[in-house]
């Protein structure tokens, strides 16, 4: 945590003078943020900094909150009855919780992936098109209801985003997924027709079509088998590249290997954060020590 | 292992049997076989399909491993059945007449009380066999008795049919389905019924199918708590078991005088909507909470509105299981009777006539006349003697039953083109 804060101050500095050109290295900042299921509290002042490129893996026993957290992020957490947040989450910079939060903004920047592999029941096509389409639907209002019978007189799909066409953008996006040459020929056909690993990489691509600055996954590999799951680490390694990825997981090997930074919450409290080695190697904590070493958890 | 308790009910039944058996027989061989005492080809042909039946029926429990003492008892039970079956069927009016006071225990009701009799000793005489075996036995004779329970419906569902095209067939002709009736030529037609009943479907699902998913969607994707479901769901379920002729009372004493005074085809159309509104909204319920929320979290995490994602994700995804309950709803409210007895039809009216090939091309006004109707076609020729003979009722019932079947063909399209495209 400590070394960020430099950072986080140059963010706000430049903040302060109103110029954007480069985006502060805080992806995420969540302070001091407590999470309530009704009365039951899940999450207790957690405060940590999500770096931009940079692969963050959530580690802890099953409960501790990695989920929840992660939920909150992207306001997913709207959805469950009785859950509450206290406290600031801010995403490039901008307080999700406030009242002028879009969530639906929010939602196409911060992409998600689930532990099951969930794509809808329609063609790859139609999968990977979703986002943009909806988005494109949430924005129609401030253009006009000529624009809604665009469709029948343009040739091809434009895509909201980024005004490419939605070919290329379906294409693209499975490529950046590494399941284009899987599915060449395919891509009008079923998603539900594909494998388990297939499904979650489809996901993932589906996740990428909306451009978004980061991707937050739960799990994503659980229910894989380890070759599908191999798949997908080196999916998350390519995606650092150029997406802030903030990833919940179970298996400790998993978070040394792709992981730049990985945090333990423990009992829904944060216990340590640190660069993934330093972590693994030298905790700072007894409890994380006994936690990676299988002592305890 | 038979406990001494089931034994002794097993002996006791044997003796039951035996003595059933005896007298049977008896009775068969004094009945003889007399051609002349046919009566109906309809009984015949349930005595074909329980010969049948009864046949399969001894054959499959032939066929279980190990089988052992019950074979006799049962076989034998099976027999007789068959033989009481063939008694009841072919030779209704034969048989003893039992000596009593009142005089009124005839043949036929002798041959019925046998029938029935025997039928449950065959049915114990399965079970005894069931108790007697072990569990590998048992799974075959549960599965062989599953397997008759799909048998016997269905052949009493494709008896209906194939005797309804029987009877019926001889009258149906082009001018029978696109005419109305030519009393001067003495030409029968029903065109004006099988618009009617198009007309009041029709009506009745555009009313219905609407305020029925728009209360499913309430009910599944935004109603939080879980006394309002409760509350719809028991209120829809008391609508689904309201007598159809309460609901045609209603609509005569509220409804009618409302609209015109007199019976119109709005006001069938607006009672049979009511009708099939609590089915639409329990199926429709059921469709869309049986969508995985996995598909909406996922639709909602890529920043779609939740009613774009129940349009574009719940919605196509629960299309089948809707049209299903909507067109078991058609089929129910396309055979009534009662509820529009009094409120919507006439006999001998002309069709229903929205359109027109001349200006103004479209006539609301149709919906405020009378229209005829094929199960009130049908009731009449029965019960009051309208139009001609019974031949006509079963060409008329025919027709209503082609109509429905076409409804349920299009919903088995629809659904198989939506279930293609789900597969979860």
């Amino acid at each position: 945590m400590v070394p960020v804060k430099q950072e986080k101050q140059l963010a706000e500095d430049k903040n302060g003078e109103g110029t954007i050109e480069q985006k502060s290295e805080v992806a995420v900042e969540i302070q001091d943020t407590d999470v309530y299921y009704g009365q039951e509290k899940a999450i207790d002042g957690v405060t940590l900094d999500v770096l931009r490129k940079e692969v963050t893996a959530l580690i802890g026993p099953s409960g501790c909150g990695k989920s929840t957290l992660l939920r909150s992020i992207n306001r997913m957490n709207d959805l469950i009855e009785g859950a509450r947040v206290e406290g600031t989450i801010k995403v490039d910079g901008e307080d999700i919780y406030s009242k002028n939060t879009q969530v639906s903004k929010l939602r196409q920047k911060v992409g998600q992936v689930f532990q099951k592999p969930n794509p809808f029941p329609k063609s790859l096509y139609d999968n990977i098109a979703f986002g943009p389409r909806a988005y494109r639907h949430h924005l129609r209002k401030d253009k006009g209801i000529l624009n809604s019978f665009s469709g029948f007189f343009q040739s091809g799909e434009k895509s909201p985003i980024d005004g490419r066409d939605m070919d290329d953008v379906v294409r693209d996006s499975l490529e950046q997924a590494a399941l284009l040459e899987e599915v060449e020929g395919k891509i009008h056909e079923s998603a539900m027709d594909l494998s388990g690993g297939q499904q979650q990489r489809l996901c993932i691509a589906r996740a990428l079509a909306t451009k978004p600055e980061i991707i937050l996954m739960d799990e994503p590999t659980s229910s894989l088998d380890p070759i599908s799951a191999g798949k997908i680490e080196d999916l998350i390694d390519e995606l650092s590249q150029e997406y802030t990825v903030l990833i919940v997981t179970h298996n400790m090997q998993q978070a040394a290997r792709i992981s730049d930074k990985t945090a333990l919450l423990w009992l829904g409290e944060l216990i340590e954060m640190g660069n993934t080695e330093g972590l693994f190697e030298n905790p700072e904590k007894e409890l994380t020590e006994k936690y990676i070493t299988g002592r305890v958890g | 292992m038979l406990s001494e308790h089931e034994k002794a009910i097993k002996n006791v039944m044997m003796g039951v049997w035996f003595i059933l058996a005896s007298l049977s027989l008896a009775i068969s061989i004094f009945l003889g076989f007399n051609p002349g005492a046919l009566t109906g080809q309809f009984f015949s042909a349930i005595g074909g399909a329980i010969v049948i039946v009864t046949a399969l029926n001894s054959f499959f429990f032939r066929r279980i491993e190990s089988y052992q003492p019950p074979l006799r008892g049962y076989l034998l039970s099976s027999l007789l059945l068959l033989l009481v079956g063939i008694v009841f069927v072919f030779f209704p009016d034969q048989g003893v007449a039992l000596p009593n006071l009142e005089g009124d225990i005839t043949p036929k009701l002798v041959n019925i009380s046998l029938f029935l009799i025997v039928t449950f000793i065959t049915i114990w005489e399965g079970l005894m066999f069931y108790w007697e075996n072990p569990a590998h036995n048992r799974e075959l004779a549960v599965k062989y008795f599953t397997w008759l329970s799909v048998l016997i419906p269905l052949g009493v569902l494709i008896f209906f049919i194939v005797y309804t095209i029987m009877e019926g067939s001889s009258v149906i002709d082009w001018y029978f389905i696109t005419q109305e009736t030519d009393i001067l030529r003495g030409k029968v037609g029903i065109f004006p019924a099988i618009m009617g009943t198009l007309s009041l479907i029709v009506g009745a699902t555009v009313f219905a199918v609407p305020l029925g998913v728009g209360a499913a969607v309430f009910l599944t994707e935004y109603a939080k708590r879980g006394w309002i479901k409760q509350i719809v769901g028991v209120t829809a379920d008391c609508l689904w078991s309201t007598p159809s002729i309460v609901f045609g009372l209603f609509g005569f004493v509220f409804l009618v005088p409302r609209i015109t005074g007199h019976s119109t085809l709005l006001a069938g159309q607006i009672i049979l909507a009511a009708m099939l509104l609590p089915l639409t909204i329990a199926t429709s319920t059921e469709a869309l909470s049986s969508v995985p929320d996995e598909f909406r979290n996922g639709s909602l995490a890529l920043g779609a509105s939740r009613w774009w994602t129940i349009r574009r994700v719940v919605l196509p995804s629960s299309v089948p299981s809707i049209v299903t309950g909507v067109l078991l709803g058609i089929g129910r409210i396309a055979g009534e009777t009662a509820p529009i007895m009094l409120i919507a039809v006439a006999s001998q009216t002309s069709a229903p006539n929205f359109f027109s090939l001349s200006p103004p091309y479209f006539h609301i006004s149709a919906l405020f006349r009378e229209v005829d109707a094929l199960p009130y076609r049908l009731y009449s020729i029965y019960k009051a003697g309208v139009g001609g003979s019974l031949q006509e009722a079963w060409g008329t019932a025919l027709v209503l039953i082609v109509l429905v079947l076409m409804f349920y063909g299009l919903g088995i399209t629809v659904r198989s083109y939506y279930r293609r495209r789900r597969g979860w």
